[in-house]
């Protein structure tokens, strides 16, 4: 995925993970300039120092763009060129001639300009100046992130607070072309890949593979003993950190080369460790390789390899385990743990803050049971009897935005036209009188599965066309689609007024179960690589099935 | 000491401007079409970056080649 080999990769972390970036060190990675989506750069003052440092930090973070750069334009014109992201670079020091009351709403008013003129990520980079006027001015960029798809903020104000009177050369400007300093350019170059574009390019990483001997803890488990592994405070830090990702939704396994009798009772005897047992949901613990275990782990998550994080002390099992599995991001923690702890907190395609979904383990965890009773059932209904499966539809949810977007773009096995819908586009659907979006929750008896489906509608000619349908691989397998698709599109005809119903569909490499979703429920075969299917509107008269909950919000 | 310092600085002009330059070789600017405005702050923020010294305006402006990098980087060590 990132074309840096898995021996390679170590060095590149230590590079781009150390606490401050070296610009030589950087250039030794060697990496070749960028070419991609382009990233095109709205500013009033230089950006060009920043450009030989994006390049290696998005190859390492898996994904490239084109930054192209546009005039120095204080007026914040719209470009006139396509592309595909933007980022807003001003001094805003060059405004002194208007008020602080005149700044934020001026600015406000170009940023929604530039909103309308193109989708993709929109990026601002905020007033690293410190004072009042930066702090409202700074204040204003939030609330318009907050309110904007797809929008986010660069924090340069944050940058510079750390770096002090380091983050600006002032007296150079006339030489460099900008206030900043290149510490403050160098990172601001490091938050913008890792930190602000990175969810929305890099692919996602969901779930960590854990090593133990000399990574959870200092020491050999099967030399030193349960009580004889030390928790140094950098290796609390890293347990803690493991901890806080996993109460994210992020899914950990251990996989470790022990005895699985020794590291029971690790975890049994050591009371200390901040890591708790019951947050792994997966051990792989034994002699064969570690290849192997992170394939297990996938196969019991349903996610591919390559959405792991595999963190090890070991080289040569990071070598062995990169090789096996292409794409699987790698993390090496053989130096000192604060310095793993620093990259596992900023690696990029780790979930934002507060938006993966916090219960993935103990829904993770259900489907075994889940599947016991599916087995030992006389039949479908008395399954779903069983399950007590609660259906909780909504309507529009514009405040679900990022989510919806999230299963647009990320949805793999059940994703109907493959669409990858960006938050601007969502926005549309949600916003548009002759469109509408249907953001389906699930739970049963057994664990709250959280959002799991979203339908994308849109009315033509009194026809309901199903743009997307998609539905997550955890609420995959409990024989609930045609009651979920059933009862979205009745809700999205009702919403739009249309009296019939077709569906759009591309086949793609992964998606076959819900094409064959599709040729089921419409009881035809589907055919060509893209289509659309008509479907008598008599197909979702009926009411769903009686054993399932449905409940309607935002209706 | 100095053979470290020339060797880096040619690293560092290697890097920058996509050409071999050899350790203790006084590139100038004038010599070198590659090495333009742009070129020429990436290397002074790259030496120092390398080196934790800081050039005035002034400085910056004076460098014409490898040699002023150079007695930059040994007059910070000296003082």
């Amino acid at each position: 995925m990132t074309g840096i080999p898995a021996l390679d990769r170590l060095d590149w972390q230590a590079t781009l993970f150390a606490p401050a970036l070296n610009r030589l060190a950087v250039m030794r990675l060697g990496a070749p300039a960028a070419t991609g989506p382009v990233l095109r750069v709205v500013r009033n003052h230089a950006f060009e120092t920043l450009l030989p440092v994006l390049a290696p930090l998005m190859q390492f973070a898996g994904y490239a763009m084109s930054p192209v750069l546009g005039e120095y334009d204080d007026s914040l014109n719209l470009p006139d060129e396509p592309y595909d992201a933007a980022l807003v670079w001003l001094d805003f020091s060059r405004y002194g001639r208007l008020d602080d009351d005149e700044l934020g709403p001026w600015l406000a008013g170009r940023l929604a300009a530039l909103r309308a003129h193109a989708g993709g990520p929109l990026v601002v980079a905020n007033s690293p100046d410190g004072g009042d006027r930066a702090t409202r001015l700074n204040a204003a960029i939030d609330d318009w992130a907050t309110r904007t798809p797809a929008a986010a903020v660069l924090r340069l104000d944050r940058i510079a607070g750390e770096l002090g009177a380091r983050a600006f050369s002032e007296d150079r400007a006339a030489v460099t072309g900008t206030r900043y300093g290149d510490p403050l350019c160098l990172e601001a170059a490091r938050t913008l890949v890792f930190d602000v574009l990175a969810p929305f390019h890099a692919a996602p990483i969901k779930a960590l593979a854990v090593d133990l001997d000399n990574t959870l803890y200092s020491g050999v488990l099967g030399e030193d003993g349960p009580d004889g592994v030390g928790l140094t405070e950098g290796h609390a830090a890293l347990q803690r950190e493991i901890d806080r990702l996993a109460s994210q939704g992020v899914l950990v396994s251990i996989v470790s080369k022990n005895e699985p009798a020794d590291v029971q009772a690790l975890f049994a005897a050591r009371a200390d460790f901040p890591l708790r047992p019951d947050r792994i949901a997966s051990w792989r613990v034994g002699w064969g390789e570690k290849s192997d275990g992170v394939r297990a782990a996938a196969a019991q998550f349903n996610i591919a390899p390559d959405a792991f994080l595999l963190i090890d002390d070991n080289v040569g099992e990071l070598v062995q385990v990169g090789s096996r599995h292409p794409g699987l991001r790698l993390l090496h923690a053989g130096g000192e743990a604060a310095d793993t702890v620093r990259a596992l907190t900023r690696y990029p395609g780790l979930p934002r803050a507060g938006q993966a979904f916090a219960g993935r383990a103990a829904d993770l965890a259900a489907n075994a049971e889940r599947a016991a009773m599916a087995e030992s059932a006389p039949d479908e209904e008395a399954y779903l009897a069983a399950l007590k499966a609660e259906l909780t539809f909504a309507l529009d949810p514009v405040e679900d935005r990022v989510r919806l977007t999230e299963l647009s773009r990320k949805t793999n096995q059940f994703n109907l036209a493959l669409r990858r819908l960006d938050e601007v586009e969502v926005d549309r659907y949600l916003t548009q009188s002759d469109r509408c979006v249907v953001h389906i929750r699930l739970a049963d008896r057994l664990a709250d599965s959280g959002s799991v489906a979203v339908l994308f509608g849109r009315r033509a000619d009194g026809v309901l066309i199903v743009d997307e349908l998609c539905i997550s691989c955890r609420a995959l397998g409990r024989k609930l689609e045609d009651v979920m698709v059933t009862e979205a599109v009745r809700g999205a005809m009702r919403r739009l007024g249309a009296d019939g119903l077709a569906f759009d569909y591309r086949i793609g490499p992964r998606n076959q179960p819900a094409v064959d979703w599709l040729a089921g429920f419409v009881g035809q075969p589907v055919t060509g690589e893209a289509g659309r299917l008509n479907v008598s509107a008599d197909r979702v008269a009926e009411t769903p099935r009686a054993a399932v909950s449905i409940r309607w919000t935002h209706d | 000491m100095t053979e470290r310092i020339d060797a880096e600085i040619a690293e560092i002009l290697s890097l920058t401007l996509g050409r071999p330059v050899a350790a203790g070789e006084n590139l100038t600017r004038a010599d070198e079409p590659k090495w333009d405005s742009l070129k020429h702050l990436e290397i002074v923020f790259a030496v120092e970056g390398a080196y934790g010294v800081a050039f005035s305006p002034e400085e910056i402006a004076a460098v014409t080649g490898a040699a002023d990098l150079k007695a930059k980087v040994l007059s910070a060590d000296a003082a």
